[in-house]
This record gives C-alpha cells, structure tokens and sequence, in this order.
C-alpha cells in the first residue's frame, strides 16, 4: 500500500515540477495583501518590457506587444491575492516565409513579463516593510 | 474535491517548509561536495546584531532588490522567510531567506535548469555548479551589507 502511495506521490511530483519549468509565466505571483492598486502595479510592470496595457471590456486587464514579427496577447487573471498570466493569442506578421510560432521564445517573453510584475511587487512590499520599520523605530 | 484530496493536492505542489528557522552553519564532510568556501558564501548565516525583525525584513527585501548583476523577485512569505526568485537564460531558482531577531540564512527552496541541487542536506546545497553559488553569493553578499546599514 505504501509502495504503491510512495509511487503515486513521485509521479505526480515529477509531472508537476516538468510542467511548471515547461510554462513557469503560467504560476500565479502572490501578491497577498499588499497590491491596492493593480492598475498602477501593472503599468509599471508591462512597461519594462514595451508591452501596452489594455483595460478589457469587462474592466480587467490584459496586456499586447508586436515585437520580432510576434504579435501576442495576453490577459491578467486576478484571483484572491495572486495575479496571473495568460496567453490569449500569439500571431506572427510580415515573417516572410517561415512564419512557425517559436513556443519557447514566447514562454521566455511571458516569463520575463512574470517576472517584470514580480519586481514591482517586490517594490511594494519592500515599501511597506520600510514603513513598520520606521513606525517600530519612532 | 473534499478538503483531504485538497490538502494532499497543496503538498504535492509545494515543498515543504517545516521550520523556517536560521542556525549556525557548520559544513559537513561529506562526497560528492562543492567547496567548503562556496557552501559558505550562500548558506552561512549572516549575524544581525539584535536588529528588528521588521528591520530585517525590509533590509532582505533591499538586498535582493539592489544585489549586483540582477534583482531578485520576491515570490512569496510565510512565518520567518521570504522566498526569493531568480530567473535568467531559462534557469530559476527560488531561495528561502530565514530570519529572525540573531540570524539570516539563505536556504535552497527550489530550482528548474542548470541550477538543481546535486545535494540537498538540510536545505543547504552541497554540490551544485559553480553558477549557482556565484549568482547567490551576490543576494548573501547583498542582504549582509543592508542589514548592517540598519
């Protein structure tokens, strides 16, 4: 019975973990409580990278960028204290004759786009943390 | 889904952070091990000389943000860690930085690509390529200098 649990276990960690590196940007950054303004924090993310902010019909947003013959959309999925990513679309133009979509180029764009929005989190818990530093010194 | 499968589901998904604790590093000898020096220059505690944990905090989150080369993402939090995150050429590594009111410690959270623990005692990476303690050194190197600037 062990056995057999122990074999499940280890399968599912090794599909999990290859899934995971195969699409990191797909894993939600947890913003917790500390993001107020999600609007803000994107602007300040997308456009680290010359991605545009786009405030989509049902007022969440989502994100486009033309670059290198790529034109790709993207939505943010906001759920309870994380943020997402999505990929919506991803289309190449003027890309002459071969006009194949690199999958890994587009995970590695979507990546840093994570990550871009990790950064600007980090300045806003760093911002908080400076703030019950300063009020535990007073 | 009931609450057991749920449960069981957030395990698999997570490794374990059973006492996010920092201590004293003493290197054990053991093979196959990267170089006592470089197991130092990660995982040795950084002392904080009795600062605040609301201090410390904000002084991880500075050096990670200000290390040399590359800043680091904050990833996540719990009871006396924060998890640090580092993505470049398609390899990642998430750091757990320990603390509390005496010490700071970087331990190994996780790590896809190049960087993957070849061996994990403790959470202290004995053996892994010279990249790994290369980039990491920096965050330690990093965190130390903000801590003493509180």
């Amino acid at each position: 019975m062990y056995k057999v649990l122990f074999l499940i276990i280890a399968i599912s960690l090794s599909i999990s973990a290859q899934a995971y590196e195969d699409r990191a940007y797909k894993r939600p950054v947890n913003t917790y409580h500390y993001v107020k303004n999600v609007e803000s924090l994107l602007t300040s993310a997308v456009s680290r990278d010359n991605w545009t902010l786009v405030k989509q019909e049902n007022g969440s947003f989502g994100a486009k960028i033309s670059h290198k013959s790529y034109l790709i959309n993207v939505s943010f999925i906001e759920g309870d204290g994380t943020i997402a990513l999505h990929l919506d679309s991803v289309n190449r133009v003027d890309c002459g004759k071969s006009c194949k979509v690199d999958q890994e180029q587009v995970d590695y764009w979507l990546l840093r786009l994570r990550r871009s929005i990790a950064v600007e989190l980090t300045l806003i818990v760093k911002k908080a943390a400076m703030k019950e530093y300063l009020l535990t010194e007073e | 889904m009931n609450i057991k499968k749920t449960f069981l589901l957030g395990l698999l998904a997570f490794p374990f952070v059973a006492f996010a604790e920092p201590s004293v590093l003493k290197v054990k000898k053991i093979k196959p091990k990267s170089s006592t020096k470089y197991i130092n220059a990660v995982h040795k505690e950084i002392q904080t000389h009795n600062k605040s944990l609301a201090g410390i905090k904000y002084a991880i989150l500075e050096g990670m943000l200000t290390t040399r080369g590359y800043k680091w993402a904050f990833e996540g939090e719990g009871d006396g860690y924060i998890l640090a995150r580092f993505d470049y050429r398609g390899d990642t590594n998430i750091m757990r930085i320990e603390y509390n009111t005496e010490l700071v410690q970087l331990k190994y959270h996780k790590a896809w690509g190049d960087y993957v623990c070849k061996k994990l005692i403790d959470d202290i990476c004995y053996k892994n390529s010279r990249g790994y303690y290369n980039y990491i050194k920096n965050l330690r190197h990093s965190i130390a200098q903000q801590i003493d600037r509180l």
